[in-house]
């Protein structure tokens, strides 16, 4: 399963998105359970497009994650306040991964 | 007149401004500043992330501290410099500090504004943020600065406009009414937009260029040369070939892009404001600017183009008079880029 990350927002915006992807086939076993697990609580197939703030504020960043498991990949774009607790746990792990 | 700077909040802003119109130059600028006050403590109501305890300070006291988050991501990380420290062997560091003051500086010595949030909150930044950070951000609470992957982005604390540029996102936050600029569509452009205006501003208050002067460029010398000379323009949104490839910004309201980004359509409004900054001539701070400021408070969180070029032209008025010439510069820029 593949996993990516693109957070935009700050000075930058577009121009500097932030992107980071992992494959769980290639990471130890316990943090590819952890991701998937995770993964798992999102109920991919039944996830909405959108988890957006009513009202954002120049620090929320705009980040959409894509969950790749080989049949059709499905997205999410969201800010991590209006995220899931299981979205918010996958930031934080994500983003221990290097940006590409 | 005497001073009534605390009872005279119970007076709406609208009352103040209202009296301000029919007021002498001196007594209006001060009824200004109360109207400012007032909305801003409304805001502040209905603000989200406001200053936690500790950050604020004493009335005019500059109070600035600089952490190192190690190429981390949890914030703010290891102090490193306070305000009567002395200067640090990292050049980021500096720079941070360096730039928060003289952003602290133009607000306090020309907008006679009392730091970040109008009272006297501390300016916390941390640099050395994540590992090829291609971004700089104001968190509701500090600046955050990441050092560029050193292929697009070159690093962000040697840019004194982008760091003026974070610094008026806080300012925003707490004086439009309402907790600042919703940061989507028209709104959200406009958050943008005013943080490059004063980021412009700053920078050209620190390097004390006129307008003619002035290059309007924001971010110039964050990029690496082979990318780009900077990131946006004032004077020429979208004009790739003073900043760089990937620039899709408009300039006036037949380029504006539905949906588009805030990064994006800011470009129009950043030259409603250039447009006006030029005919006016002089220095940026004396006219144009504070005209922008004194706007904040007559805007509200969902505000569009038009909200704000209605906004600029009555703070026009009411700081030179319906009739003056700073007023009609400020309504022909806006007529320029196709918003009034």
């Amino acid at each position: 399963m593949r996993l990516s990350l693109r957070c935009v927002g700050g000075f930058t915006g577009p121009a500097g998105a932030q992107t980071r992807s992992v494959d769980t086939a290639q990471l130890p076993g316990a943090e590819a359970q952890q991701l998937e697990a995770l993964v798992t609580q999102l109920d991919t197939p039944r996830m909405p497009a959108t988890l957006l703030k009513p009202r954002p504020q120049s620090s929320d960043f705009a980040y959409t994650l894509t969950v790749d498991d080989g049949a059709a990949p499905q997205s999410i774009k969201f800010h991590l306040d209006a995220g899931t607790p299981a979205l918010r746990e996958l930031v934080t792990c994500l983003e221990k991964y290097p940006l590409v | 007149m005497h001073d009534c700077s605390h009872t005279c909040f119970i007076i709406p802003a609208s009352v103040l401004r209202k009296l301000a119109e029919h007021a002498d130059a001196p007594e209006r600028k001060l009824l200004l500043d109360q109207a400012e006050r007032t909305a801003f403590i409304r805001g502040q109501r209905a603000a989200t992330g406001l200053a936690a305890p500790g950050l604020l300070v004493a009335a005019g006291e500059k109070r600035r501290t600089v952490y190192d988050a190690n190429h981390a991501t949890k914030l703010p990380g290891k102090l490193v410099r306070g305000e009567t420290d002395a200067a640090s062997r990292d050049a980021a560091v500096n720079q941070a500090f360096d730039g928060a003051g003289i952003t602290y500086d133009f607000y306090e010595q020309v907008l006679k504004r009392n730091s970040i949030d109008g009272a006297g909150m501390r300016i916390d930044s941390s640099v050395h943020y994540d590992k090829n950070y291609n971004n700089a951000f104001w968190n509701g609470r500090q600046m955050v600065y990441g050092d560029g992957d050193g292929k697009f982005f070159s690093g962000f604390t040697s840019a004194i406009d982008v760091i003026g540029h974070e610094l008026t996102h806080g300012v925003t936050q707490n004086i439009v009414p309402g907790g600042g600029l919703v940061y989507e569509g028209q709104s959200g452009a406009l958050n943008e937009s005013i943080s490059d205006v004063f980021g412009s501003i700053v920078k050209q208050w620190h390097l004390k260029q006129t307008v003619q002067q002035a290059d309007w460029l924001i971010g110039a010398g964050i990029m690496l040369p082979a990318v780009g000379k900077a990131l946006r323009s004032m004077a020429s949104p979208g004009d790739t070939a003073v900043t760089w490839s990937g620039d899709d910004q408009p300039g006036t309201m037949a380029g504006y892009v539905q949906d588009g980004d805030v990064h994006t359509n800011s470009g129009i409004p950043n030259h409603a404001f250039y447009l006006a900054a030029m005919k006016l001539g002089g220095n940026s701070w004396d006219q144009a600017g504070p005209i922008w400021y004194q706007a904040l408070s007559l805007l509200h969180a969902n505000a569009t183009f038009a909200d704000a070029a209605a906004a600029t032209v009555k703070a026009a008025a009411m700081l030179y008079g319906a009739a003056s010439t700073e007023a009609a510069a400020v309504q022909g820029a806006w007529q320029t880029v196709g918003v009034a």
